[in-house]
């Protein structure tokens, strides 16, 4: 039922909307959500190359990060959509939770395999 | 995108200049050297070698690396300015010709051999007690340092094998120090070398008529045959370089060969380059070495006691008790009675 819900109200908004207005808010939220996550990312790649020795607190700050850039990039496009079309009836904030709470997980299980696999193989 | 440009302009203005201010400290390279506390590297990790499989060996031998960081960004600059574990020296004048890439390499190479070098003296001395383990090598010149004159810069690479120079009268030479009788200054000769994996070039190189050299420095050092050795060992890519971790790879293939645990269960580390007489040398940035096996609570930390003392006295500064488990030992053998001794 819930399922159902939540298939329908995503219809109504690629209805409301169309592709190109969707596909433009995601690159603009994307890019705009990169400019301020790009420099937190760099910043936090330096950090840990000083300090190697607390390899695994940033790597963690590091995922944390990329979730954050996540919830950004979500935030900012449906931002670009309300502003596209303010008369919208779709209901932007349950379409996107899902989406971004998968990303978030995905994030967080690429992020955990790195530091439990792939950190320990690549430290010898 | 436009509605968002539109919606957050005054933030894009007013942010613009400290955005690009950020990505210049974050970017722009300094000409220092920063060195920071690494970590360890279990040598089993490294060798493995197919040999009294069943033993259970119960510590762990680790060599200890640091973080060596030619040309930090003003914000590693920085960031490490303000860290009481991590010193910042001037780039040295030996590196200001190769990039971060190159002073790798040469780092990598240096690993080789220290890790050859480690192979041929435990396998040696566990000779001694099974004569059955012998270890095979033959004395291999590899580029260990490029000029800015050396024709053909690119071509060469760091840890290349020289094999031969067909110099003057088209005498072939395969050995660095008959270069010399065959080539006069400002001419051009024939080089041919070996890549790692097996691939030889030749190419011409000049003989700078200013200062009669190559501009090639050459390092000769005894390469283990693993085909002609026994019991056969096998070395895995590593990410780490330099010639530190001698004594400790030494200990670990020692271990690895020996009928009993030499590690009596404990969490052994430690840093010093090793020769083939088997003593330990002194190495660089003992500060963060010491501070990098503090972080990771060993049991055993031997050092060679030229370095001893420096250890010591960063010890005494960051009020780290260090009469349980720093050792200073001046050979091989020396860590070997140590670690038997714990057994008593």
């Amino acid at each position: 039922m819930r399922m159902k819900k939540c298939i329908a109200e995503w219809k109504k908004y690629i209805a409301e909307f169309g592709c190109k207005k969707i596909c433009d808010s995601i690159l603009g939220g994307f890019i705009f959500s990169s400019l301020i996550a790009v420099p937190i990312y760099v910043i936090l790649v330096e950090v840990m190359i000083v300090f190697m020795y607390k390899v695994n607190t940033v790597t963690v700050l590091l995922i944390v990060a990329a979730m954050g850039h996540n919830i950004l990039w979500h935030h900012l496009t449906k931002k670009a959509l309300s502003l596209k079309n303010p008369e919208a009836l779709s209901d932007l904030k349950k379409v996107f939770f899902w989406s971004m709470v998968s990303l978030n997980i995905l994030i967080l299980a690429i992020g955990l395999i790195i530091l439990l696999v792939m950190i320990p193989v690549w430290m010898v | 995108m436009n509605e968002l440009s539109e919606k957050y302009w005054l933030h894009i203005k007013l942010l613009f200049i400290p955005y690009l201010v950020m990505m210049f400290l974050l970017l722009f390279p300094l000409q220092y050297l920063v060195y920071s506390p690494g970590g360890l590297t279990e040598v089993e990790k490294i060798i493995s070698i197919e040999y009294n499989q069943d033993k259970e060996v119960e510590g762990t031998i680790s060599s200890t690396f640091v973080m060596s960081i030619p040309r930090p960004t003003i914000f590693q600059f920085l960031v490490g300015y303000f860290n009481p574990y991590v010193d910042i020296n001037v780039l040295p004048t030996s590196y200001e010709e190769y990039t971060n890439q190159e002073i790798a390499q040469i780092s990598y190479a240096d690993k080789d051999i220290s890790v050859s070098t480690a192979i041929i003296v435990a396998y040696e001395a566990m000779n001694q007690i099974d004569a059955s383990i012998h270890v095979a090598y033959e004395d291999k010149t590899i580029v260990f340092g490029k000029a800015s004159y050396l024709s053909h810069y690119a071509d060469i690479d760091f840890g290349d094998a020289f094999i031969s120079l067909v110099g003057e009268n088209d005498e072939t030479v395969y050995t660095i120090e008959e270069i010399s009788g065959v080539t006069i200054n400002g001419g051009t000769y024939d080089m041919t070398f070996e890549k790692e994996n097996g691939e030889s070039y030749t190419v011409p190189i000049v003989k700078n008529a200013e200062v009669g050299l190559f501009g090639i420095t050459f390092v000769t050092y005894k390469q283990v045959d693993p085909a002609l050795s026994y019991p056969i060992f096998t070395e895995k890519p590593s990410n780490t370089g330099g010639s530190s971790g001698g004594l400790l790879q030494t200990l670990a293939v020692y271990n690895m060969l020996a009928a009993e645990d030499i590690t009596h269960g404990l969490k052994i580390a430690g840093t010093g380059t090793i020769n083939y007489a088997g003593t330990v040398g002194n190495i660089g940035a003992v500060k963060q070495k010491v501070l990098t096996a503090y972080e990771n609570n060993v049991d055993v930390f031997f050092m060679s006691p030229n370095d001893y003392l420096t250890a010591v006295n960063v010890c005494e500064a960051y009020n780290i008790d260090y009469s349980e488990w720093l050792v200073s030992v001046a050979t091989f053998q020396d860590a070997l009675d140590y670690l038997e001794s714990l057994g008593d």
